[in-house]
């Protein structure tokens, strides 16, 4: 799976610093990636995580975050002096609902309903092979 | 403000230089004199009884210095506090169980510590760990969800019936009503499974007890060093005054290092308050991924109820949230994920159950996002499949639902996480999703491009979603505005900084209040030594809450310059011009004096300061939100999945078949 | 995650190193380039008593064309000397492609070609490109040097067929045959990640433009890295078509006997070298320049 273009359009009212604000949502859409796609703490039944080291806890590296497009609209924060919003984790709150929705609709299997998060190559093969099975003829 | 230079400009951060150069201290760059290490033994099951601790090995090798169970710990053993309680909802059942600082009679999650091996180094601490013998009795594991709150389930918490941690409705409208005349009801299960913060520096405590004047030093990587002091000092019977907790500079924060009280920051400085020593801690990585809290489990049943238009008539959602072992957070995140699902869509009818339950897992608190990205997870979800079914397209779908400029102030009627009601300040949705959509080339998407690109075999998608984020909440920080005769400009607050730009950002603010230079304003955050009052950098507060005391701050100082200079020229103080760290005479240009000059005038040593004045350019103000502002966004993304293809070098994405 | 203690040594001479490993044997580990080593001893997972540290022996490092051009590489050799080496690029086409699928340029920076090979690791791609390679590993022990092929070095997981008092010296890969094709696909979540499944291939055709020879290296599929040997006698004698490419990945598939794990379940794996090993043999036969 290839992210080719990724864009946020962001409002948080009234822009204090757009260099910083940009870094906010570069950093927020990474960990959205990671945690749309890669980071899963997977544990058994006894309750032992199964993947507590950086080899097997995926972190997104700096190779799997796209180039991110980035647009402002400011609507000023309607009851304080400066007009601002927060923006600390605007950045990775929609990317789960984004992939899932982008990722059905590249794979284009009828039937095929991404309704988890994190997302992975196997389970996208398990819940491809599934749709793919249930699909009328 | 008259004129401002800084404001909405791309100014270059002001903390660079230092870290770029290496020379920001870190926790682990902490190092004092004499200074001795700690390590923490872990419980390798999740779920156990202690029935013995044995550690004569550990206490018989040469270079470990002490070793504690919980029994050692004497009053400071006990849960810890509850650090926000539920919100006054109605009917709202909530069963607080607060982690300890050593596990005494059970463990209730793998890596959940029981000994605290102190050495001469953190070397030999570890090799003490090997000879730790503690006994476990297993017991068998909560993990799922819905088998946690089974009648068969082994229970958490003594004092508990059932692994039910709280339980919660909120609604407005009558789903059954809005959904009865419906033209589509979806219904489906969503699941949201967990993730670590993984912040890129692990946690860390430095504590050093200054006998000679019963002053206690912390150096802590939390994100809200004021509730920490005050909370330890609580604790280990201390005055306030008597304990500094000193957040240094913090490699990313994200939530899980906010005011935890965890076990490491609850028996570091106890011991070396204990044994009269520095004692560090440092998490390694594979402690984080036990003894940091987490987030992100829950399970949403969810229907949905459509007009053949595609409008929101009703939203019903169920859902089981996972808290860990134990919930010193509350709520928030469930709440966050309940009130974030209506995200920027006008829902006339909504009714949200929750449940929390206790699982053998780390504690759940804040990570990021907080629980919003569930609740969006859900609706936006919801909003493409209904689009498929009722053949609208994915971004005109979310148009026809947003609420429209006019609607705001809009009350949700719910309660939302800092206990006001849910409502979002202002808003105004169609153009960042016209712009978003124009952006990612919707349009040509939905009308033929998708069919072309299909049909010669390129398994490319569009996705676009929107989303809001409350944030700046209360209850209020602070901020000290000072100008140095030195004319540099000196800057308190109580929120700590894990990498946001505080530096820069707040700089920016004051130095268009008082007429600076931003390179000359210096901002101290999360320091209790340089601020005294204040909650922390959470919730997407900083900028909102702190920006706002910084500005107060900095229009008071402002004040106090005009009326000084306007005294020191024999003018009015409306002829007066601040900029480029002077005030000038407005009709008279040659006529100035630089503010490190005026904040000399201001100290005077002979004179008398008038009665009702103060001396010094120095301001101290606070800013408490009656409520969050209601940020929002949309995001867009074109994607590629080719089933079984290869990983090659590409400078973008790929991630995986 | 600190290491226990262990015992330090730095001999500076293959004969060093391995009286040294004569006296120890089971209670010493060498330490190359540690890439491996070093992680599982911080994370207490090994624990040798004496670590026999081999970086300052030059004479394991270095890499030598012979007159039929073949090559001789010291054990020692960087992997990131290897892949930047016009020599290997030369004799060895398959061996330079897979190198930038070894982790990352810092790991490459440290690790070696020999510690990477005896090491093991089913996951890895050196081992499976060495039998993809028919590559022959020197060790040496108290009673000399003996030559062992690459397909009777690897036996189990994390298993070769070194004695506990021999250690690997050099390795050598014959020049790769004229009207030969070469190809190294793999697939990871994350560039660098250990891969999910992979698979390398060399393919030589015959004067009449069929194969004569195939081999089929593939990793993460099985306890140990192996050779695809069905699916490669497979192709022998074919033209090695699109349709040839497929019978072969469907033998591989039936001939790997994968285990599930936290990444990938062994249907998934299954999956993988279908395809890998359908691209794998296209990307190969489309690499030979005659193909008269």
């Amino acid at each position: 799976m290839q992210i080719r273009d990724y864009v946020v359009v962001h409002d948080c009212g009234r822009v204090i610093n757009p260099l910083i604000l940009d870094g906010q949502i570069h950093g927020g859409v990474a960990q959205g990636v990671g945690n749309a796609f890669f980071e899963h703490l997977v544990v058994d039944s006894a309750g032992q995580l199964q993947n507590a080291s950086f080899m097997d806890y995926l972190l997104p590296t700096a190779s799997d975050v796209p180039r991110i497009r980035i647009d402002h609209v400011e609507t000023p924060a309607a009851d304080t002096p400066l007009g601002v919003k927060g923006a600390g984790e605007a950045g990775c709150i929609p990317t789960g609902a984004l992939f899932a929705q982008a990722v059905e609709d590249a794979l284009g299997i009828e039937g095929l309903e991404l309704l988890e998060i994190p997302l992975s190559p196997n389970r996208l093969f398990e819940l491809a092979r599934g749709a793919r099975e249930e699909a009328p003829e | 403000m008259t004129d401002t230079p800084y404001f909405g400009r791309r100014v270059p951060r002001n903390e660079d230089a230092t870290l770029l150069t290496g020379r920001a201290q870190f926790i682990d760059d902490v190092d004092l004199p004499d200074m001795l290490h700690v390590a923490f033994w872990r419980s390798d099951f999740a779920h156990a009884r202690i029935t013995g601790v044995d550690l004569s090995a550990v206490r018989a090798r040469p270079d470990v210095v002490a070793a504690y169970v919980a029994d050692d710990l004497g009053d400071i053993w006990g849960p810890g506090p509850l650090l926000v309680p539920p919100p006054p909802i109605e009917d709202i059942v909530f069963h607080e169980r607060c982690q300890v600082p050593l596990a005494r009679d059970r463990v209730l999650h793998a890596g959940e510590p029981v000994v605290a091996i102190v050495a001469t180094s953190r070397y030999a601490a570890e090799d003490a760990l090997e000879d730790v013998r503690v006994d476990l009795e297993p017991i068998d594991a909560v993990v799922d969800l819905h088998a946690a709150l089974e009648q068969d389930a082994p229970v958490l918490h003594e004092g508990l019936d059932s692994n039910l941690a709280a339980h919660c409705v909120q609604q407005k409208g009558n789903y059954e009503e809005a959904s009865a005349n419906a033209e589509l009801v979806l219904e489906r299960r969503f699941h949201y499974d967990r993730g670590a913060s993984a912040a890129i520096e692990n946690r860390g405590v430095v504590a050093n007890w200054d006998d000679s004047n019963g002053k206690l030093t912390i150096w802590d990587t939390t994100q809200a060093p004021i509730p920490i002091r005050n909370g330890l000092a609580g604790l280990y019977g201390l005055a306030e005054r008597q304990v500094d907790v000193i957040a240094p500079f913090i490699g990313g924060g994200f939530g899980p290092k906010i005011m935890m009280f965890y076990p490491e920051e609850v028996v570091v400085p106890w011991i070396a308050m204990q044994l009269g020593r520095p004692v560090k801690w440092i998490e390694d990585r594979s402690e984080n991924f036990y003894a940091t809290t987490q987030e992100r489990s829950q399970i949403h049943d969810a229907k949905v109820a459509f007009d053949a238009d595609g409008r929101i008539l009703g939203v019903h959602d169920v859902f089981l949230h996972d808290t860990g072992a134990y919930d010193p957070y509350g709520l928030t995140v469930a709440i966050n994920a309940q009130c974030t699902l209506l995200g920027c869509y006008d829902v006339p009818a909504y009714y949200s159950e929750f449940t929390a339950v206790f699982t053998n897992r780390p504690i759940v608190t804040p990570v990021r996002g907080a629980g919003r990205q569930h609740g969006v997870f859900v609706m936006e979800r919801m909003l493409d499949l209904a689009a498929r079914e009722l053949d609208i397209d994915r971004v005109e779908i979310r148009r026809r639902n947003y609420l429209a400029p006019d609607d705001f102030p809009h009350d949700h009627g719910l309660v939302y996480q800092d206990f006001s009601s849910l409502t979002y300040d202002s808003g105004n949705y169609a153009p960042a999703l016209e712009r978003a959509a124009e952006m990612i080339d919707f349009p040509a998407w939905r009308d033929g491009g998708r069919e072309e690109a299909h049909a010669a075999g390129a398994h490319e998608g569009v996705g676009i979603v929107s989303y809001v984020e409350g944030t700046g909440i209360g209850p209020y920080e602070g901020a000290r505005v000072s100008i140095d005769p030195s004319g540099e400009v000196h800057v308190a607050t109580g929120v700590g900084t894990q990498g946001q730009g505080h530096y820069t950002t707040l700089a920016q603010i004051v130095a268009d209040a008082v007429g600076a230079d931003v390179a000359r304003v210096h901002v101290v955050t999360g320091d209790t030594r340089e601020f005294n009052w204040g909650t922390g950098t959470f919730a997407s507060r900083g900028a909102v809450v702190a920006g706002h005391a910084c500005h107060a701050a900095g229009m008071a100082v402002r004040e106090k310059i005009v009326e000084c200079a306007a005294t020191h020229f024999g003018v009015d103080g409306e002829s007066l011009e601040l900029g480029a760290g002077k005030v000038t005479v407005a009709a008279e240009p040659d006529r100035s004096i630089t503010l490190g000059d005026l904040a000399s005038l201001a100290n005077p040593l002979r004179g008398a300061v008038v009665p009702g004045t103060e001396p010094g350019l120095e301001a101290t103000a606070y800013f408490g939100p009656a409520r969050g502002a209601t940020a929002s966004g949309v995001h867009a993304m074109r994607d590629c999945c080719r089933p079984g293809d290869v990983r090659r070098a590409d400078p973008r994405l790929r991630c995986g078949a | 995650m600190k290491p226990p203690v262990f015992e330090y040594h730095a001999p500076g001479s293959t004969d060093e190193a391995l009286a040294l490993l004569g006296e120890h044997a089971w209670e010493a580990k060498i330490l190359a380039g540690g890439q491996s080593l070093v992680p599982a001893m911080n994370f207490r997972l090994a624990s040798p008593a004496i670590l026999i540290d081999i970086n300052g022996v030059d004479e394991l490092s270095g890499i030598e064309t012979a007159a039929d051009g073949s090559l001789r590489i010291g054990a020692m050799t960087r992997q990131n000397v290897v892949e930047s080496s016009d020599q290997v690029r030369a004799a060895a086409p398959l061996l330079h492609k897979a190198m930038p699928w070894i982790a990352h340029p810092q790991i490459r920076a440290r690790g070696t070609l020999g510690g990477s090979i005896a090491h093991a690791d089913p996951a890895a791609e050196l081992p499976a490109v060495m039998l993809a390679l028919g590559a022959e590993f020197h060790a040496r022990g108290p009673s000399g040097e003996r030559a062992i092929p690459a397909d009777e070095f690897f036996f189990g997981l994390l298993m070769t067929a070194l004695a506990p008092d021999e250690m690997l010296t050099a390795i050598s890969i014959p020049a790769q045959a004229p009207r030969s094709g070469t190809a190294f696909v793999e697939f990871a979540r994350r560039h660098g990640d250990y891969a999910l499944a992979g698979v390398a291939v060399t393919l030589t055709l015959g004067s009449d433009g069929t194969c004569e020879s195939a081999a089929l290296g593939l990793l993460s599929v099985s306890e140990a890295p192996m050779l695809a040997v069905q699916a490669a006698s497979a192709l022998v004698g074919t033209a090695v078509e699109l349709s040839d490419a497929e019978g072969a990945a469907e033998l591989a598939a039936g001939e790997i006997d994968p285990t599930g794990d936290l990444h990938a379940s062994a249907d998934y794996r299954r999956h993988l070298v279908r395809v890998l090993v359908r691209r794998a043999v296209v990307e190969a036969r489309a690499g030979i320049e005659d193909r008269g």
